[in-house]
């Protein structure tokens, strides 16, 4: 991969970042009012709101304000929660893993369900395209945290094979770890698969309606196996663009299905912070959120490069 | 010489001795019942060893659809629904796709129009050959890709040896159609079809490719059939010619024969409105009118809307392609009955660049 | 000299079976195989929106729903506020078609009328994006250069932050409830309608008839006006439609978190809320609220893809 292309997508996700950064740690003065009261709560007395006041470093001028939080959240140190001062570091390393897991089972069951799918309605046409396409528009109009709750109801309630709330780590118990998270991947994930499906179908659609798909078959290549050679590395590129799309709707979706599935994970905590204007967590969510989404991003765009080798080579 | 009803009788001169491709009342119509038929209508010739037949006729005529039918690669919503195909033996028609597919790129090769979008461009040039060569030969992989260097020799690729490693965006046009060609000859086909192989390229570059043609029919014995539009490219390089009109083939014979003494009102039109030869600022000849749309076919003679000869007998359907000379086969019911004789014409109109 | 070019040829087969054309667009060397055609006549894209069978019904559902939303207080058979505490969590019946919530309330009635605000929300989103987006995005597109670049970092870098974590932020800032919460989502959005506009806007203004116009005399704002937003019209209606059902979908989320409708106005969100604090209760009071917002979605959604398939005109391949 050529390095200089590689060095601009990195330089322009950094920049990104910075931009972020700084919406991030300005975001308090965009309150209307007094921030510091607004913090504080109605019932705050006057040293309450002045010591709000210095917490959220108001009092200094605004370069030296970003300056300060930059220089920390670089090293990591986010602050303390206005609510109850402990490191928002350490509640984030708490609450991440969960959400973590559930993201990524969701990850895996929209490639797998979606890359299938759309693959074969791409490939067969016909009734299965037709029976695709509908069911696909009607994943993505689903609401995934209502899918979730129609799945508590169904299994829990009913059948009472897998747990419904709560999160069990994967280090604590494997299994249990699985038990716990299928549901709620499930119901995050299958939103995203159809968004998948359609991407896939159509790119495979594309790729077939090819002349050089024409050729293959004039070479004498078998419908199955060879194809699935020269359909696959072209197709990929508009799927794996939809992946790098999608995670920002993940991280997203991920809140609504954790407060579905009483699961303490990172949107919980966000949710919390909102409430409760706790701003330092909720400057640390958002940046975080925010490096994930551009780190995938990234990483999707150098693929290309990987993938297509017109990329490759003309930079 | 009438067509005999299985059409047994050599087409052409019986001098050329055997067809290795014998197609025969070939006819490929829409899907759906109420269309009207023939989009390809009971076409037949031959293919010999060592020639090349031209398959000519206007946008739309049907002669890609010919072509395409042989090796099962028609487009969806269109069937093969007559005629036959003997090829060693065998009607490639009826073929089960597994031996179709041991067909193609097997013993008979094709290539493409536009060789950009008919190479994968996310695959290594040597590595198409390769495959090409794999799906039919039981060889490993490295005697392939020797072989495959061999081959972007043979069709005058300089550097093989680096250029197997290239993708397909990283060549010009003229090399691209090099390679198809050296994908379509990897297995030694017996049969080259080219639909258009240098419509797409530069003028100069049409000529490279043409003389890589020649000189690969001289050195592996192949019998070509070259779809095109272009009559000078059909003057430069074929034996014999084919020419089409709106599904119907309505000439064949040589080259010489066809184009020094056509036996068919369109034909003669065409070759009429060649602007080689023309008198300076003298109006050019047209044929009047519009080749008509599938569905559109006029009954019987579909040229004779446009036909100055046209007569009330040329309404009847039931037209056969009659050799009116030796080897030289037209549809026109006229000029088989001598109602009509078409005036030969001289050398200088037909030479061309 | 070719059959193609001589002049005896007057055949220009439409079918152009012969022609192997390369099926992707862009790559064409006769030009590209999609072309936007402007909305030009509003009676023709009506037309060609109602030959669209998805899109006629998903219009058609959602004037049903504006009619159900407005006509509410007529045709409900209660009052969707009359708690009856005796009655809570019925299952359907022939007084309750969907049965009661929590407060005995009948949910059908509170469907229709939360109807209401699952179409002016988004309404009041999609008009903050359109306020913030459109007009940048003019700008960025007609002038080029150093507000581009500057409004496009903006751009870039609000689209970098998940959407509903950016509505978060927001709410956080401003505090919470409907409006608020509409504010944010119209936030979220104004980038995409940015960068759509700007888009657009770019590609008009490199076809010739803009400098056609320009040498007559024509000055930018009335070029904006009658050449440039006419032809933008499409691309913008497509993400409209689709924005209206994000729109929704988010401030269901929002609701359900709290954070967006407070009481005691309802939205389908809220409902849900309710509905599954009882789960155990009565497991299947997700259901209608869930479906409505489903139908609702999946009806912008569908209008949105036929308006899409409306504005680009493909040449026959």
């Amino acid at each position: 991969m050529s390095s200089r292309l590689l060095l601009r997508r990195v330089w322009g996700a950094v920049v990104v970042i910075f931009l972020a950064s700084i919406l991030v740690a300005l975001m308090v003065h965009l309150v209307p009012g007094d921030a510091a009261s607004a913090v504080a709560g109605d019932n705050a007395s006057v040293e309450q709101i002045e010591a709000t006041r210095e917490r959220l470093g108001l009092n200094d001028p605004i370069h030296v304000q970003y300056w300060n939080w930059a220089t920390d959240a670089i090293r990591g140190d986010f602050g303390h929660s206005l609510i109850t001062n402990r490191p928002v570091t350490t509640m984030i390393r708490q609450v991440l893993p969960a959400s973590l897991s559930i993201t990524l089972g969701a990850s895996v069951i929209a490639v797998f369900i979606g890359v299938n799918f759309g693959g074969i309605a791409g490939l067969r046409r016909g009734v299965t395209d037709r029976v695709a396409s509908v069911g696909s528009s009607l994943g993505i109009a689903m609401p995934s945290f209502w899918v979730g709750m129609l799945l508590v109801t169904f299994f829990a309630l009913q059948f009472n094979l897998f747990p419904v709330l709560d999160y069990t780590p994967l280090t604590e118990d494997p299994l249990g770890w699985l038990h716990h998270i299928t549901l709620p991947s499930i119901a995050l994930g299958l939103g995203m698969s159809a968004e998948v499906a359609r991407q896939t179908r159509g790119g495979v659609v594309d790729v077939m309606a090819q002349p050089y798909i024409r050729t293959a078959r004039a070479k004498g290549a078998p419908e199955g196996r060879l194809f699935f050679r020269h359909v696959a590395r072209n197709a990929a590129i508009p799927v794996i663009t939809v992946l790098g799309l999608q995670i920002g709707r993940l991280l997203g979706g991920v809140i609504i299905i954790e407060q579905v599935f009483a699961v303490n994970g990172l949107g919980t905590m966000a949710v919390r912070a909102v409430s409760d204007r706790d701003f330092p967590v909720i400057q640390a969510y958002v940046l975080l959120t925010t490096v994930i989404v551009v780190s995938i991003n990234l990483l999707v765009d150098l693929s290309y490069g990987w993938i297509n080798p017109r990329v490759r080579r003309q930079e | 010489m009438t067509m005999s009803s299985t059409g047994q009788d050599v087409r052409q001169n019986p001098a050329l001795g055997q067809p290795i491709l014998s197609v025969n009342r070939l006819t490929v119509d829409l899907d759906g019942a109420d269309v009207q038929r023939g989009l390809v209508q009971d076409v037949t010739f031959d293919v010999f060893p060592n020639r090349t037949l031209a398959l000519i006729g206007e946008s739309g005529c049907g002669k890609t659809m010919t072509a395409m039918a042989l090796l099962g690669l028609l487009p969806p919503a269109i069937h093969v629904s007559g005629g036959t195909a003997m090829f060693e033996g065998r009607d490639l028609l009826t073929l089960r796709p597994r031996e179709l597919r041991q067909v193609r790129g097997g013993s008979i090769g094709m290539i493409f129009q536009d060789p950009m979008s008919s190479l994968n461009p996310t695959m290594k040039v040597g590595d198409q050959i390769i495959e090409a060569r794999r799906l039919h030969i039981d060889e490993p992989r490295s005697a392939a890709a020797k072989r495959a260097v061999e081959l972007l020799d043979q069709v005058g690729i300089p550097n093989p040896a680096q250029r197997v490693d290239a993708y397909p965006f990283e060549m010009s046009g003229g090399m691209q159609q090099r390679v198809m060609i050296a994908v379509s000859i990897a297995c030694d086909p017996k049969i080259l079809i080219a639909d258009e192989p240098t419509t797409a390229l530069d003028v100069t570059i049409q000529a490279e490719i043409l003389d890589l043609l020649a000189t690969l029919q001289t050195d592996l014995g192949m019998g070509i059939l070259l779809v095109t539009h272009d009559l000078g490219v059909v003057a430069d390089f074929a034996n014999d010619v084919a020419v089409m009109y709106a599904g119907d083939l309505v000439e064949l014979g040589s080259i010489r024969d066809v184009f020094h003494h056509p036996q068919h009102p369109y034909t003669e039109g065409l070759l009429n409105a060649m602007p080689q030869g023309a008198e300076p600022r003298s109006q050019l000849s047209i044929v009047r009118g519009r080749v008509p749309m599938a569905g559109q076919f006029p009954e019987g003679c579909r040229f004779r809307t446009r036909c100055p000869h046209a007569q009330e007998q040329c309404r009847r359907n039931e037209l056969a392609t009659v050799d009116v000379r030796v080897g030289h086969r037209s549809r026109c019911l006229l000029v088989q009955s001598r109602q009509v004789s078409l005036a030969p014409r001289t050398a200088g109109s037909t030479t061309n660049a | 000299m070719s059959l193609e070019t001589s002049p005896s040829s007057e055949s220009l087969s439409l079918d152009m079976i012969d022609s192997g054309h390369s099926g992707r667009p862009g790559d064409d060397a006769h030009g590209s195989s999609d072309e936007l055609v402007p909305l030009r006549t509003h009676r023709s894209v009506l037309r060609r929106l109602l030959s669209n069978r998805g899109a006629a019904i998903a219009a058609g559902f959602l004037l049903l729903l504006a009619l159900g939303a407005i006509l509410a207080p007529l045709i409900t058979p209660h009052d969707p506020n009359s708690q009856d505490l005796l009655n809570t969590l019925r299952s359907p019946s022939g007084e309750f078609w969907l049965g009661t919530d929590n407060k005995g309330r009948d949910v059908l009635s509170r469907i229709v009328f939360a109807g209401r605000v699952a179409l002016m929300a988004p309404l009041l989103a999609v008009t903050v994006g359109v306020v913030l987006g459109v007009p940048a995005g003019l700008l960025a597109g007609t002038t080029r250069g150093r507000i581009d670049r500057i409004l496009g970092r903006l751009a870039d870098t609000i689209l970098s932050i998940p959407p509903l974590v950016t509505a978060l932020a927001i709410i956080a800032i401003l505090g919470p409830g409907l409006t608020n919460a509409m504010l944010a989502i119209g936030i979220v959005y104004a980038p995409r309608l940015f960068r759509v506009t700007r888009g657009a806007t770019m590609s008009v203004s490199e076809e010739l008839y803009v400098d056609a116009s320009r040498s007559v005399g024509c000055s930018t704002p009335r070029l904006l006006w009658a050449h440039v937003l006419p032809n933008i019209s499409g691309p913008l209606l497509v993400q409209i439609s689709l924005m209206m059902g994000f729109s929704l979908l988010a401030e269901a989320s929002l609701s359900f978190l709290g954070l967006g409708i407070q009481i005691p106005d309802a939205s389908w969100g809220s409902m849900l809320r309710d509905a599954y604090q009882d789960k155990f209760k009565a497991p299947y009071a997700v259901v209608p609220p869930g479906l409505a917002m489903t139908l609702t979605i999946l009806a912008f959604n569908t209008l949105g893809d036929g308006l899409r398939d409306i504005i680009t005109a493909r040449r026959r391949e």
